[in-house]
């Protein structure tokens, strides 16, 4: 019990992570192991998405043709609820698991949220899909993107970098 | 219930794990290495890549499954430039954001909120891109997203995917061995 336990909360460094990542990721879309999809988020955050403003506003589902277009999946939902509880889990029995926040950077994760919120539209995707599952499939769309979320990265990056040096 | 929910389920619970264990964070892997050359993440990236750009155009060579539509222009380089900005101010990709969430990270549960605002927001500008609208009022889901999808290279000179897929492993192994051996020096 022990010995499974240290399997469990043992760090996994690049390596193994990097080979199990890819074999999850090869098993994922294998028809026989059901999901049939390469790894992606955007789908499930529409479904949140296209619920609460179902709700809120009707109307908008109707005449905004977005959320008649665009794919909202209940599978990549329950994989996002998922893999949230799995992160919870895995934190939990390594002792990791803290609540906490950091005031002083609450305006940077609203913002940050809002932008990458924009871009997944725009690519109709978000970073997992296009490096993930656009860019291993040769699709063009998520080649541009990375090009994008790289300079982006590099811009946001240096921000970062000011925004911690001062405190 | 579906078998797809099932499989969904136990894979972002696995995934979910493996990311937690491994800190594995695509933000990480780029602004790590351009801007303190640190590479563990890209690394990490870079083997991921070698394995599922071999596997994933293998089994496109034989129809083993639908390639995932993304349209193509220069709304795909605007949106991933928002994108990069955004993940990178606020410290984390959708990876990372959502397995922090499950750590107990307040931040990123600020940050999941204002990016289902944003894909709301957002949502009003997906008329700008080309072909998002149907000519007629019809809306076909499945057709229309076949529709924008973006060109692939092997469909544009008619090779199998797996040919390109191939180089494409080897550039990604290359480059992790390069990595590997200019840290080792």
């Amino acid at each position: 019990m022990g010995k499974l336990k240290d399997i469990l909360t043992a760090e996994i460094d690049y390596k193994k992570g990097g080979i199990i990542l890819g074999i999850l990721l090869t098993l994922l879309v294998i028809p026989v192991f059901g999901y049939k999809k390469a790894w992606a988020f955007a789908a499930g955050l529409r479904l949140i998405d296209k619920t609460i403003v179902g709700l809120v506003s009707p109307e908008t589902i109707k005449t905004v043709p977005f959320w008649k277009i665009m794919k909202a999946s209940l599978d990549v939902f329950t994989m996002l609820v998922f893999f949230v509880i799995g992160s919870f889990v895995a934190s939990v029995l390594s002792k990791e698991f803290v609540i906490s926040m950091d005031k002083k950077f609450l305006p940077e994760a609203a913002i940050g949220g809002f932008l990458m919120g924009i871009g997944i539209v725009l690519i109709t995707t978000c970073n997992v899909g296009c490096f993930l599952n656009g860019l291993p499939q040769l699709n063009i769309g998520a080649m541009i993107a990375i090009i994008g979320l790289i300079i982006g990265t590099y811009i946001g990056g240096k921000y970062y970098e000011k925004r911690v040096m001062s405190g | 219930m579906e078998k797809s929910l099932i499989a969904a389920a136990i894979f972002g619970f696995i995934l979910g794990y493996i990311v937690q264990r491994s800190r594995f964070c695509m933000t990480s892997a780029i602004r790590d290495y351009l801007l303190f050359r640190v590479t563990t993440n890209l690394k990490f990236a870079l083997i991921t890549l070698t394995i599922i750009t071999f596997t994933y155009t293998l089994m496109l060579t034989f129809n083993l499954f639908n390639p995932t539509p993304i349209p193509a222009g220069w709304y795909s380089f605007v949106g991933g430039l928002l994108f990069g900005i955004g993940m990178a101010i606020a410290g984390g990709c959708v990876i990372s954001t959502f397995s922090r969430i499950g750590q107990g990270n307040i931040n990123y549960v600020v940050t999941a909120i204002f990016m289902l605002i944003g894909i709301f927001v957002g949502s009003y500008l997906f008329v700008l891109i080309p072909g998002a609208l149907p000519p007629k009022s019809g809306i076909i889901p499945r057709k229309v997203a076949g529709e924008l999808t973006g060109p692939w290279p092997y469909k544009l000179f008619d090779i199998p995917p797996i040919a390109i897929g191939i180089i494409l492993s080897i550039i990604f192994l290359a480059l992790y061995i390069y990595l590997e051996k200019k840290e080792a020096i």
